[in-house]
């Protein structure tokens, strides 16, 4: 390894010093200028983008290296701009949610990019060592998030319980791996799959099944999969609302990016028991999530119950995906839709989530408070009602076509019941969505205005949005990125390291 | 003869416990205790296992619990941090008294 190589460890590096830099600057920073570390943040953010795209376009895109326990490839760089935009977003809406008065800003916006660097990590590990250090990079600081309205007892309770879920859900990764050690030998990816393509035998080995049951136990934990969803409502309520949209995205695309790359590039020959482990999985979580949203007043908690939901319809990808040999790759539209269905839950569950933050700081959080929202403030409740129908999957916005790759993809492996499945639900989760939209646009009440957002905010928002009405009206733009990223994946094996 | 299969019999005995306490157990602490216990059950199998297998692969697990006991440190402070938070808020470090979130 030459001193250039580190060069694969540039998106890390430059966010860890970018933390780094925010700690000493909270350090001299008066306590009235706090925010100016938002705004500094941010735009190095979008330096970052920049720069990493043209990472990208450079000779790196094509290119895959990898080092004992750490891979840089498109794949992983098309997740880390993901996490970017995420970041960007939930920094901008952070600006403008905690007050000035407010304890521990500076700290705050440095927590946010450990939790991306941990992100960055998980979707470029090749070692299992690796995906749980990451994966505890990840959790650690989001505990520390959630409970960071020190005098709220209700944000202290929901880091205790997120802490609580995420100890257990560590545990039960690390228990995970550890037997899949013992069946194996190995904690190396690449050699893991070997291993097992090797011996077949090996896929009905019950300590190894039981060890990868107990991995997806804990992914199905994070991304808040029925029957592992109970915390995610409570968590979402008590927390502050922009760490909310934080710990609503990031780690959940995140925690799907893994279980990407382990399924594009190994776990193959357990490929029977996936497809229907995961198809019971995506039914129960999408019609438990849609059910309980039904009946939910708070605006969090509604969005708690209706990101459950999304993962569920993530899961029908999973589960509509083919066995596949090594000798015969073909890329299948299952991979894509999820890679799609991301983008598109990103840039929906955001912008719904940018509102709510900024009517949080308003002190409206149930959705009988939001009535008349259309008179006192007809732009925020339109972008609301875009957002929803995102993420309800209403043409022409990015949800829809999100939902159609996923459900042609169930469909295109004969999993018709659960495309069925999947469309009742849409129509289930149209009829909570609309019941905000009648509180804002039909109800009509006298009550404190609510001021325009700030320029800042109004960037953010704006930027989701055009995220929904663009890639809606052109979905090619990720479809073709999705092809071009998850190709290299499924021909090249990833034990073509860099030496 | 102490074989392989007593390690793993007693890794799981361990974790078992331990997730019966993270279940039944109400005070915090004692629910970060029993958490500590899964850990170091899936410690004890990287360590027999890395002993069992001896040839190339048995490096890395034994620096897996090096690892995770570094990590487990950590989030054994944050834990104990955010109880006490908690406790700040409510003079209680009992989980089942800490239910102002239901809907």
């Amino acid at each position: 390894m030459k001193i250039s190589h580190l060069i694969i460890f540039a998106p890390e590096i430059a966010v860890l010093s970018l933390a780094l830099l925010l700690l000493i600057l909270d350090w001299v920073t008066p306590k009235r200028k706090k925010v100016w570390i938002g705004y500094f943040s941010a735009i190095m953010i979008l330096v970052f983008m920049g720069g990493f795209l043209c990472l990208a376009k450079n000779r790196f895109f094509p290119y895959a290296a990898s080092f004992h326990g750490f891979i840089f490839d498109a794949f992983a760089l098309y997740f880390k701009e993901l996490f970017l935009l995420v970041a960007f977003l939930v920094t901008l809406f952070s600006v403008n949610f905690f007050k000035q008065e407010d304890e521990g800003q500076g700290e705050y916006y440095a927590l946010l990019l450990f939790v991306t660097l941990g992100c960055f990590l998980l979707v470029s590990s090749a070692d299992l060592l690796m995906l749980f250090l990451s994966f505890e990079m990840m959790s650690i600081p989001l505990y520390v998030m959630c409970a960071y309205a020190k005098k709220d007892s209700k944000s202290s309770e929901s880091g205790l319980k997120y802490f609580l879920i995420g100890a257990i859900t560590s545990a039960l990764l690390l228990y995970g791996i550890s037997l899949v050690y013992a069946a194996t030998g190995t904690t190396n990816l690449h050699l893991f799959i070997d291993g097992l393509v090797s011996a077949n035998k090996l896929a009905y080995n019950p300590i190894l099944l039981l060890g990868v049951v107990l991995m997806l136990c804990a992914f199905s934990f994070k991304i808040a999969a029925v029957p592992f969803h109970m915390w995610a409502p409570d968590v979402y309520e008590g927390a502050p609302a922009p760490v909310v949209a934080f710990l609503a995205v990031s780690p959940k695309i995140a925690v799907i990016g893994l279980m990407t790359r382990l399924f594009l590039a190994g776990m193959q020959p357990l490929q029977p028991l996936w497809v229907f482990l995961f198809a019971v999985l995506a039914a129960l979580t999408m019609t438990v999530g849609n059910l309980a949203a039904l009946f939910q007043q708070n605006l969090k908690r509604l969005l708690a119950y209706s990101g459950i939901a999304q993962m569920g319809y993530i899961l029908v990808g999973f589960a509509s995906i083919q066995p596949f040999f090594k000798n015969m790759p073909t890329l299948q539209i299952g991979y894509q839709a999820i890679l799609f269905y991301l983008a598109a839950y990103l840039f929906s569950d955001l912008a719904a989530f940018g509102i709510v933050t900024y009517l949080s700081a308003h002190g409206i959080e149930e959705i009988k408070s939001l009535k008349g929202l259309a008179e006192k403030n007809p732009m925020l409740a339109f972008l609301f009602l875009i957002s929803l129908l995102s993420l309800a999957g209403v043409p022409p916005l990015v949800g829809f076509v999100g939902k159609f790759y996923l459900f042609l993809a169930a469909v295109s492996s004969k999993l018709y019941w659960l495309a069925v499945l999947g469309v009742v639900n849409s129509v289930i989760s149209l009829f909570y969505y609309l019941r905000v939209a009648r509180s804002m646009y039909f109800e009509k009440e006298e009550g404190v205005s609510i001021p325009y957002p700030s320029f800042s905010m109004q960037v953010a928002l704006l930027v989701a949005i055009f995220g929904i009405l663009a890639v809606g009206v052109y979905p090619f733009v990720i479809t073709h990125l999705s092809i071009q990223v998850l190709t290299p994946l499924s021909n090249v094996p990833i034990s073509h390291a860099m030496k | 003869m102490i074989g392989i299969f007593h390690y793993l019999a007693l890794s799981v005995i361990l974790f078992c416990i331990g997730l019966y306490g993270v279940l039944t157990r109400r005070n915090g602490i004692a629910v970060l205790m029993s958490i500590e216990l899964m850990f170091n059950a899936a410690n004890i199998n990287f360590a027999a296992f890395s002993y069992y297998f001896k040839g190339a692969s048995f490096v890395s697990g034994q620096t897996f619990p090096l690892f995770v006991i570094a990590v487990a440190a950590s989030e054994a402070a944050v834990g104990l941090a955010i109880v006490l938070s908690l406790y700040r808020n409510r003079k209680t470090v009992n989980v089942d008294e800490a239910n102002q979130l239901r809907g």
